[in-house]
């Protein structure tokens, strides 16, 4: 309970930096965005109209704290290029690309956790290197070049799916599957890379250890030994690298969706900054951020249920 | 075993690295063809003795694009970890050096800068700054400093109760001199270390940022912006869209071998 | 008394980097119904993987060759791997020597006792899991029903050798492999270890085989006692034989180090030398380089294991003063 406290105290304080350095960053555009919005041409009297819509002409710190109260109530302001709450945008565009990660982690999990498994049970040393050398390739491949491949070979090539014609899941769950299992796909490679490389070793080093032969003297089964015993020590140093490997799959999203033309957030992200639509662009990132640091206490949290070892202190 | 594993990993890494230097190098005084020669009647080739790597859509030589992308990937990743390298050990040294409330506000504000996942915070500064090389190789440095910060930091930490440091002060020894003669020479390989690892990633996000428009801009050539031109001709010319990428995961590949390879040196036990 | 266990020349070497290691030459041994059976030894002479490799639990690299290794009248050697799956924690179960890491930190006791019920019975998991608090209780755990939900970093080393004990006793096991149990414990948590040993022993007339370091524990506990020096049986005999007679220069410097408050003595008695490794053993007589009686013949020459009374076996070519001698 008081380890939950302080960690909560610390995710608050992360958040607030977060959202003052969000804050201060784009009140450092050069260049005008009341002249982004209204032209060139605007007469005086207009900019004077959005300088107050736009608050403007208040201090930074009133700014700020409006701003942050606004966004605590679920307003991030209005896009300028869409004329639409930020919100709104966000959310209907999140509903894609978390179902993208997901599926990636998905993928991540089933492929990563069985591979690790497999490769540490054959502890010799040309599986050793063979692995060593795959994941360290595996971790170096960018996600987007192995979307741009798997764009060539699964639909160009063997016609699995049409490059750039999108379908929502809503529509046609399948087809709507199959479209986004490609990006997946190509985000989760080098994750599973990263799964393996720290969960294989995780499992050797549980392999020796003296409750694992006691369990055999039990006369449980090899698989029953891997399952009940070890996976469940080996992958408590594996869960603290999940944070992370959650966020660099949302954050992998964000660029795969250009290569797929998926319309999420990552789409609309792009948008947002090709068009300097400031409060779009602000307004996602401090959503993002904040959904990362969320996700981030979630592990930290389940951590701490898996490990009982660690609520002494 | 393990030991020569671990080299093994070092070698293969600095192998890696020095045929990227060689052609950075080599690019400063020759390429097979200037990358703004255009030749129409060639477009698409595939790659053949006149082209070793093929052609593109404007029939320019994508060996001498490649190579002179190599520049932008090693420029990039050299000012961007300077960047973090300056500004982290900076802060990272008053954290450690002062403590307190000092070292609290500080590391706080990097774990923030951390918090933004991927390439959030780099896109948010490209939003606010511009494109272009320069501002790409700003926000990247910006987003390495927590890194660097953090090392500088733990080094002050294991080092800070050892009794020759107070010795240092007692005899007068000026701050500035106890950090960089008794402090940073603790803290030296793991910012090797970071360093080689940190480049990889800068080169990772410079392809990523170019590849989405909003890096590096024409006529600096790029890596990441070949990948994402070379995309519209995928049928036509899938060379094209391979080289790139593999030059990105080459040099992501070999950085990370080099720091694994140097920390393993560094600390066989790992 | 029948026999429950017949080992005859049983090797085990390992396959290391600098080649094969013998870690363990022809040892042979029984173990009869409601008998204990220790075996002594420092570190290293190969005790504990002599009893491990009785149901296969050497690591991949050890090579186990033996004429006869059978158990109930089945052939250990032979079996098939589903039948050793359940021959393991029904029939031979095992305590080990450091109930703080033998046990799974992240599983409650209580559980870990229960999967072996689950494994070897037929029962609900409501059935084992009383059988469980049963059992707990039987070994001397108070507070059962709290003790079920525990962890092991939450629970001291005796308690978790307690709980170990009734893991291991759960099944009924007809041996029970006790491989230094009691080393990592505290002395007063020790002599209720063995004496809880000792009754279960009685009540369940499960055999015990009993590895130690400690001639002194062995000699409290064991009906008969096994001395083996760098993978040689040396000695072999009935406790109290071997205690007044011992024929091997071995045991009688390990009876010397046993300390005895009777006696008074200041100084403790320590064997000279020091303990070989395995890769350096010596040609003839492992003991030559640390007995003071070694000659000529017992460096170039391996004794044989003689029966110099009935069922007293020494490895030695001038065993001590024997009364029968």
């Amino acid at each position: 309970m008081r380890y939950l406290l302080r960690k909560m105290s610390s995710v608050i304080m992360t958040l607030f930096l977060v959202t003052v350095i969000t804050f201060i960053v784009f009140e450092i555009i050069p260049g005008d965005p009341i002249a982004a919005k209204l032209g060139i041409e605007a007469d005086k009297v207009q900019i004077e109209a959005l300088r107050k819509e736009l608050q403007l002409d208040q201090p930074l710190i009133v700014r700020y704290k409006d701003w942050i109260g606004n966004a605590l109530k679920g307003d991030l302001g209005i896009s300028i290029r869409f004329d639409e709450p930020v919100i709104n945008l966000i959310q209907i565009r999140m509903m894609v690309t978390s179902r993208l990660a997901l599926i990636a982690l998905v993928i991540t999990i089933i492929i990563g956790v069985p591979l690790s498994i497999i490769t540490a049970k054959y502890d010799n040393k040309g599986i050793g290197i063979g692995t060593s050398i795959f994941s360290q390739i595996g971790m170096a491949l960018p996600s987007f070049w192995l979307g741009i491949l798997m764009t060539y070979l699964f639909g160009l090539v063997l016609k699995q799916f049409i490059p750039g014609r999108y379908v929502p899941m809503e529509q046609n769950f399948v087809q709507g599957l199959n479209y986004l299992l490609y990006p997946a796909i190509a985000i989760a490679i080098p994750k599973i890379a990263v799964v393996v490389r720290y969960l294989r070793n995780a499992i050797m080093d549980q392999t020796n250890q003296d409750y694992v032969r006691t369990a055999y003297s039990k006369g449980l089964r090899s698989h029953q030994v891997m399952v009940r015993h070890i996976l469940r020590n080996a992958l408590i140093p594996v869960i603290t690298i999940m944070g992370m490997i959650i966020a660099d799959i949302l954050g992998g999203s964000l660029i795969i969706e250009q290569v797929f033309t998926i319309p999420g957030i990552g789409r609309l992200l792009i948008m947002g900054i090709s068009n300097r639509d400031f409060p779009l662009v602000q307004g996602m990132v401090i959503y993002i951020a904040l959904i990362v640091i969320a996700i981030n206490l979630l592990v930290d949290i389940m951590y701490h249920f898996i490990d009982p070892r660690i609520k002494l202190n | 075993m393990k030991k020569r594993k671990y080299s093994f990993n070092f070698y293969i890494g600095i192998v890696i690295v020095a045929f990227l230097l060689g052609i950075v190098i080599v690019s400063f005084f020759y390429t097979p063809y200037t990358v703004t020669q255009m030749n129409i009647g060639k477009k698409f080739l595939k790659p053949c003795w006149e082209h070793l790597l093929g052609t593109d859509h404007f029939g320019r030589d994508i060996l001498s694009r490649i190579m002179m992308g190599s520049q932008t990937a090693f420029q990039v990743g050299l000012i961007s970890i300077g960047i973090g390298l300056f500004f982290g050990i900076l802060i990272g040294s008053i954290a450690g050096y002062y403590g307190g409330i000092v070292d609290e506000i500080l590391m706080r504000i990097m774990d923030a800068v951390i918090a933004f996942p991927g390439l959030l915070f780099a896109l948010m500064f490209v939003a606010v700054l511009g494109q272009g090389i320069v501002n790409t190789m700003i926000a990247l440095g910006i987003m390495s400093i927590p890194q660097f910060a953090r090392i500088t930091r733990s080094g002050f930490l294991q080092v800070k109760p050892l009794k020759y440091i107070d010795m240092a002060k007692s005899i007068g020894v000026s701050n500035f001199r106890i950090m960089m003669v008794h402090i940073l020479p603790n803290v030296i390989s793991p910012l090797i270390v970071a360093c080689s690892m940190g480049f990889a990633s800068a080169v990772l996000a410079e392809a990523g940022l170019s590849y989405l428009g909003l890096g590096v801009q024409p006529p600096n050539p790029s890596w990441g912006r070949m990948l994402s031109e070379s995309q519209m001709y995928l049928l036509k010319a899938p060379t094209y869209s391979i080289v790139p990428g593999i030059f990105i995961t080459l040099s992501v590949l070999g950085f990370n071998l080099l720091g694994d390879g140097i920390s393993a040196i560094r600390d066989p036990r790992k | 008394m029948n026999q429950l266990l017949d080992v005859k020349d049983l090797s085990i070497a390992f396959e290391t980097n600098e080649g094969l290691l013998k870690a363990v030459s022809n040892v042979s041994f029984q173990l009869h119904e409601n008998a204990i059976l220790g075996i002594v030894g420092e570190s290293g002479c190969g005790k504990s993987i002599t009893a491990m490799s009785l149901i296969n639990l050497l690591p991949s690299n050890a090579i186990v060759s033996s004429n006869q290794m059978l158990f109930n009248g089945m052939d250990l050697r032979s079996i098939d791997k589903n039948k050793l799956y359940e021959i393991r924690g029904k029939d031979i179960a095992i305590i080990f020597q450091e109930p703080m890491t033998s046990l799974n930190p992240l599983m409650k006791v209580g559980q870990q006792i229960t999967e072996m019920i689950r494994l070897h019975e037929n029962s609900t998991l409501k059935e084992a899991k009383q059988k469980t608090q049963w059992m707990m209780k039987k070994v001397g755990l108070s507070n059962v029903k709290k003790l079920y939900h525990s962890y092991t970093h939450e629970l001291s080393g005796g308690m978790l050798q307690r709980v170990m004990i009734a893991m291991a006793m759960i099944c009924q096991p007809k041996i029970l492999i006790a491989d230094e149990p009691t080393t990592a414990l505290d002395v007063t948590i020790q002599a209720q270890i063995l004496e809880l040993m000792k009754q279960l022993n009685k009540e369940n007339h499960t055999s015990i085989i009993f590895i130690s370091h400690d001639l002194g524990v062995i000699k409290e506990m064991c009906t008969e006692v096994m001395v083996m020096y760098l993978g040689y049986c040396v000695e072999k005999a009935d406790t109290s034989v071997l205690l007044k007679h011992p024929a091997h220069p071995y045991t009688y410097g390990l009876l010397q180090s046993i300390p005895n408050p009777k006696k008074g003595k200041s100084r403790l008695y320590a064997i000279p030398g020091r303990i070989l490794k395995l890769s350096e053993r010596p040609k003839g007589c492992p003991f030559c380089t640390r007995c003071k009686r070694a000659t000529e013949k017992c460096r170039t020459q391996l004794p044989e294991l003689q029966e110099i009374s009935t069922n007293h076996f020494v490895r030695c070519f001038y065993p001590l003063d024997h009364p029968q001698n």
